[in-house]
């Protein structure tokens, strides 16, 4: 798995949400992507999503341009996301969404053969016994596994994952982090944006800071943890109780 | 007791249902014949709406998209086989699929213009869109008639009779909503509703947002057009008045009281309203301030309609249902 994005600028009006970022990995990672409110790591999710066109630099994934795809096109070349505050298809039941992204993708399987995927994904996710609820009837947490299963249908490689544990009961947030482990452990790569520090740098394999729409710092998260740039962008405070 | 005894009565029930409307939509006409010709007539009409009804609910109710041009792909669909017939003695029977065709191209240049953008740009494109077209054909007296009306030939030449426009008009809603209702439940319906409760999440999850927003509006253009067709060589005259807007909001009332998220419902609620309508002819203006507050109230208290929930009741419809029946299944049945 080959993943760049080269020199990405975006700006919305007179703010420059991106600065020229660069990030590359091969192989499959974790990587933490954290930053002060309004650092730029949602719409460098976005971008590379498919939501936001960047105004200029390239996102190449396996040797593929991505950016300037719209997002349904970006999911075909094997990258998904969340998104920070769930959007499950709420009227729809769990399983009718589970079988969206599958049948978009690859609709030559057929109904059935998803369904039974379906089931072996909410099997994972323990979430089996909700398979023909609303999804709107579940809580912020189950929707956020609803949309990790979403991914799970099809053959995701790169999981942008924006937020997982924010606002999710503890026992579910150590739930999702067992899962992203073991998705880690079939070759999945994750891109996670998190506020939730304990679990970004226990969880992260390389941890990237922005601010301002810059990475300020690239690494080992325990380097990363001490960095004086870092410190400063969060005013000391949330790192150093990390 | 069983599942198997539990569930039973309720197969019962919706076989039963079917077989008796359409037992008595097939001999009523019989009786109406003799009986009133005006009813005949109101019955005809009402099976109109309720096929715009029921594919206005496809693309708002399902897909999400709000169009006010409905009932002007209804008049491209008449005016089109009325104008080829009178002008290329067109006969009926290709002047109807000509008239389709046109609503659905018409509604393929108007969705790749608008399905790009947000919801609203639909709505208020195709409210400009059918008052342009109403003035167009208005002001073009020379080849439409304009307020004078397009006189069509009637689809069952001089036949005096009204059987064959009732079973015409009723095989037509019947078979339109079997396609929309095998529509619904394909891969396309599953990613209309995706559609239709988060675009943006929809297209991040691998769904051709703009493809399956634009198949949905050229089908129900197409429904319009074909509903249009029929009814103009049903009447037998055009004008401008058959599609302004307050027309158009009909056709959205009668969906909505229905139901507007099921299609069965959203054609009940236009046959209801048309029926009534007539009923109620004796109150005048009045008739329309009583339809206005249902609607209203149907629209603070009743979001998915007054039919739409008597039917799921009856059939055992919706996921809850469903997950009851799943619940039986897995208890030994």
């Amino acid at each position: 798995m080959e993943f760049e994005i080269s020199n990405l600028k975006k700006h919305f009006g007179g703010i420059q949400a991106l600065n020229g970022v660069s990030l590359s990995f091969s192989g499959h990672q974790i990587i933490g992507l954290i930053g002060p409110n309004g650092s730029g790591k949602s719409t460098l999710v976005n971008t590379i999503g498919g939501i936001h066109e960047p105004d200029s630099g390239t996102i190449t994934f396996n040797g593929k341009r991505i950016d300037h795809l719209k997002p349904n096109q970006v999911m075909q070349h094997g990258v998904g996301r969340t998104f920070q505050v769930t959007r499950a298809f709420r009227r729809m039941t769990v399983m009718e969404n589970l079988l969206v992204p599958a049948l978009a993708l690859y609709p030559e399987k057929g109904r059935k053969t998803w369904e039974a995927r379906g089931r072996e994904v909410l099997d994972f996710l323990t979430m089996d016994h909700l398979r023909d609820d609303y999804a709107r009837s579940l809580s912020g947490g189950q929707q956020k596994l609803l949309e990790l299963g979403q991914l799970m249908m099809t053959d995701t490689q790169l999981l942008l994952l924006d937020e997982p544990f924010a606002g999710v009961h503890p026992k579910l947030m150590e739930s999702i982090f067992e899962y992203i482990k073991v998705l880690y452990g079939q070759g999945k790569a994750f891109l996670i944006i998190s506020h939730d520090m304990n679990s970004i740098f226990t969880l992260s394999h390389r941890l990237v800071v922005l601010n301002y729409g810059d990475i300020i710092a690239d690494g080992d998260p325990q380097v990363v943890k001490y960095d004086e740039k870092v410190i400063q962008a969060y005013l000391g405070e949330e790192v150093e109780d990390a | 007791m069983t599942p198997t005894f539990a569930r039973a009565p309720r197969v019962r029930i919706e076989w039963l249902v079917i077989s008796i409307t359409l037992v008595v939509a097939i001999a009523i006409p019989f009786y109406l014949e003799k009986v009133s010709l005006y009813w005949l007539h109101v019955l005809i009409i009402a099976y109109f709406y309720a096929i715009l009804a029921s594919s206005w609910s496809l693309l708002a109710g399902v897909a999400g998209q709000f169009s006010f041009g409905h009932m002007a792909f209804m008049a491209i669909g008449g005016y089109t086989s009325g104008l080829l017939g009178k002008y290329f003695g067109l006969p009926p029977l290709l002047g109807i699929p000509a008239g389709t065709l046109v609503a659905g191209l018409t509604g393929l240049a108007i969705g790749v213009l608008c399905l790009r953008f947000k919801a609203s740009y639909l709505a208020l494109f195709t409210i400009a869109f059918s008052e342009i077209l109403r003035i167009l054909i208005r002001g073009e007296y020379g080849i439409t008639r304009g307020d004078q009306g397009l006189h069509l030939e009637m689809l069952f030449g001089a036949t005096t009779s009204k059987l064959p426009y009732y079973f015409t008009m009723l095989a037509l809603l019947v078979f339109s909503l079997l396609f929309m209702y095998w529509l619904v439940n394909s891969r396309v319906g599953l990613f209309l509703r995706a559609i239709r409760e988060d675009e943006e999440a929809a297209s991040a999850r691998g769904v051709d947002v703009v493809r399956y927003k634009l198949m949905a509006f050229v089908i129900t253009s197409m429904i319009a057009g074909l509903a249009g067709g029929f009814f103009a060589h049903y009447i037998g005259i055009l004008t401008p008045n058959t599609f302004v807007l307050p027309q158009m909001g009909l056709v959205i009332a009668m969906a909505i009281i229905g139901g507007v998220e099921s299609l069965v419902a959203a054609a009940i609620g236009g046959i209801i309203i048309q029926v009534s309508l007539e009923v109620l002819r004796d109150f005048d203006a009045w008739r329309l301030v009583i339809f206005g507050a249902l609607l209203v109230i149907t629209l603070r208290f009743a979001r998915n309609g007054l039919i739409a929930p008597l039917l799921e009741r009856l059939f055992g419809l919706g996921p809850r249902a469903e997950k009851r029946k799943k619940e039986s299944d897995s208890h030994g049945v």
